[in-house]
């Protein structure tokens, strides 16, 4: 059981905020996930879920590059509901079961080296607060600025909500995979 | 004037040399004549806001290399800056515990002294940047702190870090600090990869921690 009640609907926002509403079930098909917590402050949703939109949806960079980010941000952080949500996704996109077995278990082998870049880039992120310099030359050298800074917001984006679903307690999704400690 | 200009200009040039901690930016500064129209378009939407202006500084930045993703960026920020339900006090605090979680300068740089004229005390403050739990906090703060330390450390937070937090500020209050301690932490992973320069003659507030 999440920390908070999940809202699932206009009726638990005040009417001045179902437009916010509208736009997340527009863009997600539901309300999803970290915005049944988010939601609880109406106004901070209606700014993360267009930032998401992006960071999902739109954006410039290669889906399968967003998915290894978002899954490993998901592992590194012990997010259940983000871990059951991109495991999902990434099957969607025919992500060997290998490469999702290497990041749930924290290593990085039989993993293809252009995979194991951004597996690598988002742990050093988040456990050393810095990559090393060779790496993110490859990296901009890989996807340029533009990109690069997408791949990076991606895992910022990604590890916000890390942040909502662990403090909120925020389970797995219906079917999803469950991440064990 | 110009004689004093001239002056100015030659304690510059005395300056020393920068120390070997001044790493190299990654990111040129983009002055407007050098962005594209989406990327002007981006940092005007900014400088119309609350901010007045984009700091070149700062992480808009560096995320204006990708325009619509430091519009939506900076909204979310627009909102937990100046908008959040967590009183300014608290909410600076909140920044500060994930500026020092990074060691990110320019978030420290950046927030310490609004917390400061927010009422934040400066022990507080100080204790904050050696990285010790601070000694003299109000009983506000200290629940802000056990909450934001554990979400960082612990990757969740317990029971009483969490409900000391609810009893203080409610549900839409716990979404805010969360929002606040989350997006700072993309933040600062955007000043580590660009290794964004402090302002001219500022050094590095934090120390390395061990």
């Amino acid at each position: 059981m999440a920390r908070l009640a999940p809202i699932t609907g206009k009726n638990q926002v005040p009417a001045e905020d179902h437009g916010i509403v509208d736009f997340i079930v527009s863009s997600r098909g539901g309300i999803q996930g970290p915005f049944k917590m988010l939601l609880h402050c109406p106004k901070l949703a209606g700014r993360v879920a267009p930032l998401g939109a992006y960071v999902r949806f739109e954006g410039k960079l290669d889906k399968r590059v967003r998915v290894l980010a978002a899954m490993t941000a998901a592992r590194e952080f012990d997010a259940v509901y983000v871990w059951g949500a991109q495991t999902g996704a990434a099957r969607r996109m025919n992500v060997p079961e290998t490469t999702i077995t290497a990041i749930r278990e924290k290593h990085s082998r039989g993993l293809p080296a252009e995979d194991a870049e951004i597996v690598d880039f988002t742990r050093e992120l988040i456990h050393k607060h810095r990559a090393p310099a060779a790496r993110i030359e490859s990296l901009r050298k890989r996807f340029g600025d533009e990109q690069f800074i997408e791949l990076t917001g991606t895992i910022g984006y990604y590890s916000m909500l890390t942040f909502t679903v662990n403090a909120c307690e925020l389970e797995a999704g219906e079917g999803a995979e469950v991440l064990k400690p | 004037m110009i004689k004093l200009l001239s002056i100015a200009a030659g304690c510059l040039f005395a300056l020393p040399p920068a120390p070997a901690h001044a790493q190299a930016p990654r990111f040129k500064s983009l002055p407007e004549s050098e962005m594209t129209e989406a990327q002007l378009k981006a940092a005007r939407e900014l400088a119309g806001g609350p901010r007045g202006k984009l700091n070149p500084y700062g992480p808009n930045a560096v995320l204006l290399r990708s325009p619509e993703l430091m519009d939506r960026t900076q909204r979310v920020g627009e909102y937990l800056r100046f908008k959040s339900s967590i009183p300014a006090r608290l909410n600076e605090f909140a920044i500060l515990i994930t500026a020092r979680q990074w060691s990110s300068q320019t978030e420290w740089i950046g927030h310490h002294d609004l917390a400061l004229k927010a009422g934040l005390s400066p022990a507080v403050a100080a204790d904050l940047a050696q990285g010790r739990r601070p000694a003299s906090m109000k009983d506000d703060e200290a629940a802000v702190y056990q909450f934001c330390k554990e979400l960082h450390d612990n990757k969740e937070v317990s029971d009483a870090a969490y409900k000391a937090a609810l009893d203080r500020f409610g549900e839409r209050g716990v979404v805010d600090l969360v929002g606040v301690t989350g997006y700072y932490t993309m933040l600062a992973m955007v000043l580590s990869v660009s290794r964004q320069p402090l302002p001219e003659g500022t050094p590095p507030p934090l120390p390395a921690l061990k």
